[in-house]
């Protein structure tokens, strides 16, 4: 695998040639701030450059163009990434070496091209892409593990400047007019910074001169700190009423440690053997030990610093879970855990770092971790710091997690909010 | 051993069978960091018990396959799963409705951790305690799904179109199927359904594949003694027609949403390259008419009728058969309503020649990107060998298929066939 970054008039392009896959996958990201203000104008217009265009002028008339581009896949999505907001456009297609059709790779990159310079942003659209949001925003009800993690985010987040969801807020959308939309696209074309990568096998020169067409003018450069520096206070618990069959519970452990920082990889060990395995502390104990739940696991954000526990279980349990939750930090926190423990843990992110590279649409990733934080594309360097890790440096990072808030949604008794 | 190489997609498979009895399939691909390694069981959640030595028939518990699944984990009161992390596995399983599956993705030692698969899967130890403290687990995952709506929305649409066949149950089973679960019954099933002669190891990696087979034909040699107890066919007492046509569900949602499952006559054991003929000629069909591609599914986004969850499933195996059709909508009787003239129409319904064609482009190019991901390659792979072909062979037996062999499947649904399960909001509690 050859990992190449070069430019097109000043953009950053990736170029990442390999031979196992039969399909190659292109990339497109813009980056603006992560701001409550345009972010729901930015998701509808990503929406609606995707939906139609000059060239393909109907949703019907694209999809049909797609198929017969042996089932090229074309999305778009927002994320948010620390400070930032990310409209990013995907191309998925066959590699043309298995087409006789000599058009194919032209007509791939002209569906982006079209998508890009030759918007349709007409009043029937964005009234179909305002519903189809405000869908979006109100199923997340209907699935009460979703809704719960949710409503977790929503009280974290209280007061938080990066609180936003990339998509939006549903109370913005109605007043969403065409203006906006052309006002959010002419400023994604004109002030986005801007990230390009194809993933595959294939000719270096000859695709980056069909990329060209991609990128019309200069771009200011990639922003490399994006990390959310604010602080996360402690809050007092909440529990929510609900008719759900199964109590959620939700744990927060702040850390103050990023991607990048020097505690980064013994944090991401210790995560792994707290809650991240079938072996872990959480999984062992409370789901094999004490038929708790049927899952308990705990995430790390390397972008907020923040560990979220997540279990689901009978309201009678709660209780004993949240306690046990603790008790098992404090554990780790004592040294309560052996070589073989380490190393279930450490093999845990090995394997996920070596596998990542088995997924044509994570190479990208990679490149933009690359571009953003300076980590290496290719794995040697990530495996010597995982492998580096001790007991004494799992032990002393867990002394600096702190636990700050817990959420209970439940089918019990009534909504209070009291102190931790 | 056996290769067989596809060179017009570059890809090649080695055959061996281990032990004289466990046939093993080898998928070579080379630039892939991890292996792939999957085992699969003919025992799903649609079979209701076994036969013993004297052909006597035993029904069991509900939801015995995917307790079964759990169980095989445990030796003697520790979890194996442990094992397999200590060499860089990670192993995990899944029950559907005609087998369970477990499977494994390694980073290292690879011969060490399939012959702990296979003992694992082969020579169970699991224990009266242990099998006492999976029930509590195992209520907490049905728990978890009896708080989504989409799954009590599959399920009564499941229980709406059939009468008897087990596939209107849970996988799971329920509260007094699990509380019932006891190690006499377990080991039974697993005597009559996990015989090496009935499954099939599956491995799909970047190491050598006759070295890797040569080695596991080496360390392999014990499996378990074959019994005398067997399989019990499914029951096929199953009337052709649904049981209701229509359910309403009230559940805690804010946004209502339709699912219609059509019935669809099964095609039996027999022939298994016509079964699969007529599975993708109903595919295309089902794709002609309500694909993103057709005026009917632009219509319904004009009325405002659907939006962009709507989806189509189809399941299609010999003892049974549906489509589903779904989407989250504001108007739900209006969509149903829509939905159901559409299949109404299917008798007048003349396919387009021109959506064919780019049909075809649109099936080759799904299939050579599906052969970049291992997992749902082992899957599709691991699915057709039941009925002893080989999936890279399906992309030929799909282009065999004829505008009027689609036009022939508008027969085989019938009105009614079809039910409609509608979920709408109980109450607006969002906080």
């Amino acid at each position: 695998m050859k990992f190449t970054t070069t430019t097109l008039k000043d953009t950053p392009l990736h170029l990442i040639s390999t031979t196992q896959f039969k399909s190659m996958h292109l990339t497109m990201r813009f980056f603006a701030d992560l701001d409550e203000k345009t972010a729901t104008s930015r998701h509808l217009m990503l929406s609606m450059l995707k939906a139609k265009n000059k060239q393909f002028p109907s949703r019907t008339l694209l999809s049909r163009h797609l198929e017969s581009l042996y089932d090229t896949a074309f999305m778009v999505n927002s994320h948010k990434l620390g400070t930032k907001h990310i409209n990013q456009f995907s191309l998925r297609f066959v590699n043309p070496s298995y087409t006789d059709d000599t058009a194919y790779m032209d007509q791939v990159i002209e569906v982006l091209k079209s998508a890009l310079y030759e918007p349709v942003f007409d009043a029937k659209t964005l009234k179909e892409e305002k519903q189809f949001l405000k869908d979006y925003f109100a199923a997340e009800y209907s699935n009460k593990n979703r809704y719960a993690a949710k409503r977790y985010f929503d009280h974290l987040y209280e007061n938080h400047p990066y609180r936003v969801h990339p998509y939006g807020l549903v109370e913005a959308i109605d007043a969403i007019t065409l203006s906006d939309i052309e006002a959010a696209y002419k400023g994604m074309l004109a002030r986005d910074t801007c990230l390009v990568s194809l993933s595959g096998d294939f000719d270096e020169a000859l695709m980056k001169a069909k990329l060209e067409p991609l990128i019309r003018h200069q771009r200011p450069p990639l922003e490399k700190d994006i990390f959310i520096r604010h602080d996360f206070p402690v809050r007092p618990k909440v529990t929510e009423n609900l008719e759900v069959t199964q109590d959620r519970l939700f744990m927060t452990l702040k850390t103050g440690i990023h991607y990048g920082d020097d505690l980064y990889y013994p944090l991401a060990v210790m995560n792994a053997m707290y809650g991240e395995t079938g072996e872990s502390k959480l999984f062992a104990n409370i789901r094999e030990k004490a038929s708790l739940a049927y899952y308990v696991h705990s995430a790390y954000s390397p972008f907020s610093g923040i560990i979220t526990v997540a279990s689901g279980m009978d309201k009678t349990n709660i209780a004993r879970a949240e306690a046990m939750i603790l008790d098992q930090l404090k554990a780790i926190q004592a040294g309560d855990f052996d070589e073989t423990d380490i190393q279930i843990a450490k093999n845990h992110l090995i394997t996920n770092l070596k596998q990542s590279y088995d997924n044509i649409g994570s190479l990208a990733l990679k490149g933009l971790r690359h571009a953003l934080f300076d980590v290496p594309f290719k794995e040697n360097v990530q495996l010597d710091k995982i492998k580096a890790v001790s007991k004494a440096d799992i032990i002393a990072v867990a002394g600096r997690l702190e636990h700050i808030f817990t959420y209970v949604l439940t089918g019990g008794s009534q909504n209070e909010n009291h102190p931790v | 051993m056996k290769t067989i190489r596809y060179e017009h997609l570059n890809e090649t498979i080695v055959e061996t069978t281990l032990a004289g009895r466990l046939k093993t399939s080898y998928i070579h691909k080379p630039g892939f960091s991890k292996t792939y390694v999957a085992l699969s069981l003919p025992l799903g959640a649609t079979h209701q018990g076994y036969l013993d030595e004297t052909n006597a028939k035993t029904i069991t518990n509900r939801g015995i396959a995917h307790f079964l699944e759990h169980k095989v984990f445990e030796k003697n009161g520790t979890d194996v799963s442990k094992d397999f992390s200590l060499k860089e596995a990670q192993i995990n399983a899944f029950t559907e409705h005609h087998q369970t599956t477990y499977l494994f993705h390694a980073t290292n030692h690879l011969i060490d951790n399939i012959v702990r698969l296979v003992d694992m899967v082969f020579f169970p130890e699991f224990t009266t305690g242990g099998i006492e403290k999976e029930k509590n687990i195992i209520k907490e995952e049905l728990n978890m799904h009896l708080d989504d709506p989409y799954y009590l929305q599959y399920q009564a649409t499941l229980q709406a179109m059939y009468h008897n066949h087990p596939v209107k149950d849970d996988i799971l089973g329920d509260n007094d199927a699990i509380a019932s679960m006891n190690i006499e019954e377990l080991r039974n099933m697993h005597a009559a359904y996990y015989q090496p002669e009935y499954a099939h190891l599956v491995i799909l990696g970047a190491a050598e594949p006759e070295t890797i087979l040569k080695t596991l034909k080496e360390t392999i040699r014990d499996l378990p003694q074959p019994t005398l107890k067997k399989p019990l066919p499914p029951a096929l007492d199953e009337p052709e027609t649904v049981k209701n046509k229509s359910t309403e569900l009230f559940l805690d949602v804010m946004m209502p949403s339709v699912l219609i499952g059509v019935k669809i006559t099964p095609h039996g054991g027999e022939k298994p390259l016509e079964r699969i003929k007529d599975k993708f000629a109903l595919s295309l069909l089902m794709d002609l008419l309500l694909g993103k591609s057709g005026k009917h599914y632009a219509d319904l986004l004009d009325r405002g009728l659907i939006n962009d969850s709507f989806g189509l499933e189809i399941a299609y195996e010999p003892d049974h058969a549906y489509v589903l059709i779904g989407s989250e909508t504001q108007h739900p009787e209006a969509l149903k309503q829509a939905l159901l003239e559409i299949f109404d129409a299917l008798k007048v319904y003349e396919p387009d020649n021109n959506a064919f064609l780019r049909q075809k482009r649109q099936m080759v190019g799904n299939f050579l990107s599906g052969l970049d991901h291992l997992e749902s390659l082992s899957y599709h792979f691991n699915e057709y060998l039941r009925d002893n072909l080989y999936f890279y062979d399906v992309l030929e037996i799909a282009n065999t298929i004829e505008l009027s062999h689609i036009k022939a499947q508008t027969g085989r649904i019938k009105s009614e066939h079809i039910t409609t399960t509608l979920v709408k909001p109980k109450k607006q509690t969002a906080l």
